[in-house]
């Protein structure tokens, strides 16, 4: 049936869209660079933007200010736009794949599971501290396929993802509490662990977990259009040939990818994937295609900012970036959320 | 031509429909119809592929639906269910998801994808509301969009779980007429009607169903000559001519 020969009337479709889309990620891209400098600029010890070139042209080792900017300002930097882009993109496939505005990296148990391997880490094989970060990637990702086969006995609808994260969590959580428990010790470390930061952060420990973050975003890009497709319903989504079980699972696979990543550069900074998608969503709207950038890019410019405040505001103290984060966008979402914006809430 | 070849299904190992034999005819409109939970929307759901049968076959053209490939399937059938989550996104964009079976790697619609789009959009008249948000609109435009959609996925068979549940008598009666428009385009349509007088006066076919099994498969007139749809629902209905063409219509009461 050629429904080309059905009628000839013109119609008008909204060009705007594309350049208003183009124009954010565009401004976006500016405040990052913007971010970017001041993150490498601003700090202990003040470093002008031709210092910063200056320093990098001539490459010299023994230089102080060139040490700073790579060792300590590039790594933390990275570390900041890297896992800031993660979970904000972990936070928008989880609330689109489930439907659900509360849905962040943490429903799905990846802070569980990453916590777990942490203190386990403390409490028994305290000379492999060092491997905190890969132990922590290791157990978000185990807790989210656990999570995610518990549901597909039941059909691995979004309801059952939702309700097994939150048994498998609890069920994590009381193994970690027992843990802590016999091992009061362990709590120290696990304190640091749950406050998350991006002090101490090496280029080493950053290129395992920065290589599946840019790869991870990448797919989640690239099926972007599936995503739109799957939050028409599982139903609707089937009809148009949408294999739901196999693209939930490789879409959970991708959020535990990016969350587990970032929490083994930064420790837990779960607010910035709950409330980053949603201040994009309200920017851009729901189309994942585009919402996807948009996340990453709010989520790396916030966490640098957040990084930033938590380095100058009581220097030369730190005050752990998790503790910034919650203060600065807690009040901010409640804001939006008396408010009552539009497209604020996912529904 | 779709066709059910001793179909048993249900959900969780509990039977549902049982021993269920029946075609379509190309180019018709076929209405199931029966008591609530008797079994219609499982009876749908398994014809449209989206639930497995326990036991049974379902060819379409000969070919047993289930060893067809997801998106060639979907290039054939489409089904709209009763129950849907509504995506916050424009017209245009709702409708152009119709066309997901159709997109290559990139995902991204072609030219005449977008002629599909557009002719579908204008076919519907909703050439006004392009750009408004599905959740903006009333439940009546609603279908219309999603019937647009299911226009531009361009399947010759259409499967809809009850499309005028919900709807004032005047959205219900537009809708209707849309699906009419869909039979003489050439496409098959099943669906699931509640309203005995829509079906009855609206189709070509009815399938009665009554506690998971076929009790008549035939034309309204014979569905209704046959009586069982008083016995089934235990009530009495008489039928009359309205407007100058003598358009019957059913009318259903209490015993």
């Amino acid at each position: 049936m050629n429904m080309l020969q059905e009628s000839s009337t013109q119609i008008s479709f909204n060009k705007n869209s594309k350049g208003y889309n183009a124009t954010v990620i565009a401004l976006l891209i500016v405040l990052l660079l913007i971010g970017v400098f001041l993150s490498i600029s601003i700090g202990s010890t003040r470093i002008s933007l031709s210092e910063i070139i200056s320093a990098m042209q001539q490459g010299d080792i023994t230089s102080k200010t060139y040490r700073i900017i790579s060792y300590v300002r590039i790594p933390r930097t990275l570390a900041a736009l890297l896992a800031g882009c993660a979970l904000s993109v972990s936070g928008a496939i989880l609330q689109s794949v489930l439907n659900n505005s509360l849905a962040s990296p943490g429903i799905i148990g990846v802070n569980a599971g990453a916590g777990l391997l942490a203190v386990l880490i403390a409490a028994f094989f305290p000379a492999f501290l060092n491997y905190t970060t890969i132990a922590a990637f290791t157990g978000a990702l185990m807790a989210v396929l656990l999570v995610y086969f518990i549901a597909r006995r039941t059909g691995a609808s979004r309801m059952a993802i939702v309700l097994s994260g939150v048994a498998v969590s609890s069920f994590i959580g009381a193994m970690t509490d027992t843990v802590l428990t016999l091992k009061p010790d362990a709590a120290i470390e696990r304190t640091a662990f749950l406050i998350g930061g991006f002090s101490g952060i090496t280029m080493g420990r950053l290129s395992f977990a920065g290589c599946l973050i840019v790869l991870a975003f990448f797919i989640a890009l690239i099926l972007g259009y599936d995503m739109n497709i799957l939050t028409l319903g599982d139903q609707s989504a089937k009809s148009l040939g949408l294999n739901v079980a196999r693209v939930r699972f490789v879409f959970l696979i991708l959020a535990a990818m990016l969350a587990g990543s970032a929490i083994s550069i930064a420790g837990l900074l779960g607010f910035v994937g709950l409330i980053v998608p949603h201040v994009s969503r309200i920017v851009v709207g729901y189309d994942n295609r585009i919402l996807i950038p948009v996340s990453g890019l709010l989520g790396s410019i916030f966490t640098l900012l957040c990084d930033l405040l938590a380095r100058v505001l009581f220097a030369p103290f730190e005050i752990p970036v998790g503790i910034i984060m919650s203060f600065l966008g807690g009040p901010f979402f409640i804001y939006l959320l008396i408010k009552g914006r539009r497209g604020l809430l996912y529904d | 031509m779709i066709k059910l070849h001793n179909i048993t299904a249900g959900y969780n190992r509990v039977e549902i429909i049982k021993n269920i034999n029946m075609d379509f005819e190309e180019g018709s409109i076929t209405s199931i119809i029966g008591k609530n939970g008797c079994g219609k929307t499982t009876l749908l759901r398994t014809a449209s592929n989206l639930l497995k049968p326990f036991r049974g076959e379902i060819t379409i053209g000969g070919r047993d639906i289930s060893r067809i490939p997801n998106k060639e399937l979907a290039k054939k059938v489409s089904f709209l269910p009763q129950l849907r989550t509504v995506p916050n996104i424009t017209v245009h964009n709702l409708v152009m998801h119709g066309r997901y079976p159709y997109l290559g790697f990139s995902r991204t619609p072609q030219k005449r994808d977008k002629e599909i789009v557009k002719k579908a959009i204008e076919h519907m008249e909703l050439d006004n509301l392009i750009n408004k948000n599905v959740h903006e609109l009333s439940g009546g435009q609603r279908q219309k969009v999603y019937l647009a959609m299911i226009l531009a996925q361009d399947t010759d068979i259409i499967f809809l779980d009850e499309p005028t549940t919900y709807l004032d008598i005047n959205h219900q009666l537009e809708i209707l007429e849309v699906i009419k428009n869909l039979k003489h385009m050439g496409k098959t349509i099943i669906m699931v009607l509640h309203d005995l007088n829509s079906a009855l006066s609206s189709s070509d076919r009815i399938c009665l169903m009554d506690k998971g099994e076929m009790v008549i498969h035939d034309t309204p007139q014979a569905v209704f000559d046959s009586r069982e749809i008083d016995r089934i629902f235990r009530i009495s209905s008489s039928q009359v001519s309205t407007g100058d063409e003598g358009t019957r219509q059913y009318i259903f009461y209490l015993k």
